[in-house]
């Protein structure tokens, strides 16, 4: 159980996947709660935040160049 | 940035006992929600700090198994944005389409998710109920 001040609380996570307006599917594993922070969680959501970055980036020259 | 943290807040531990009684007046939290505020989440919250404008999104509630059968309350619900592009950075979990302060169960910050209109992000919320010690 998760302690806040003196409450015990349920164990909660929040886990997300963005999906791309074109479909493609981008998961960055659990974003917040206890397992966070497990080795391979972390390397899960930085690849996926990298190839997120990189898609945003395209996206935005591809805008700017009007296409 | 906002704090990697999620809580089911106070109002969510009453929400819990009121789903136990003979004639609940809250619903199941189902309905899931986004914004862009960067507060910490605490145990304390009643709303999301900076809600987007999209509606609330109605999520699929299971029950799945962590620890002991059935310990587990899940939801999954996806949000699309609209109108501008914006960095997520907080969800929430509401037993209402459209009420905040006294209908809330959970709130989570975590590290900005950037959107372009159009995309969308399908969360995966769970919350474990265990022994009280």
């Amino acid at each position: 159980m998760a302690y806040v001040g003196h409450v015990k609380r349920p164990k909660a996570s929040l886990s997300a996947v963005v999906i791309k307006a074109d479909g493609t599917r981008v998961d960055l594993g659990m974003i917040a709660g206890e397992g966070r922070n497990d080795p391979a969680n972390l390397e899960k959501g930085k690849a996926g935040r990298e190839r997120l970055d990189a898609m945003l980036a395209k996206e935005k020259k591809e805008a700017h160049h009007g296409g | 940035m906002a704090a990697d943290v999620v809580y089911v807040v106070d109002n969510g531990l009453a929400i819990t006992t009121d789903r136990l009684l003979d004639s609940p007046t809250h619903n199941p939290p189902k309905w899931v929600h986004w914004g862009t505020g960067t507060t910490a989440a605490t145990g304390a919250d009643t709303v999301l700090e900076t809600p987007g404008a999209e509606a609330r999104a109605v999520g699929t509630v299971t029950q799945q198994t962590t620890t002991h059968t059935n310990d587990t309350l899940q939801v999954v619900g996806t949000l699309t944005c609209a109108g501008a592009g914006k960095a997520i950075t907080e969800a929430a979990l509401f037993t209402h389409l459209t009420s905040t302060t006294g209908y809330l169960y959970l709130r989570a910050t975590f590290s900005a998710i950037n959107l372009n209109v159009g995309d969308s992000i399908q969360f995966t919320i769970k919350a474990q109920y265990t022994h009280p010690a």
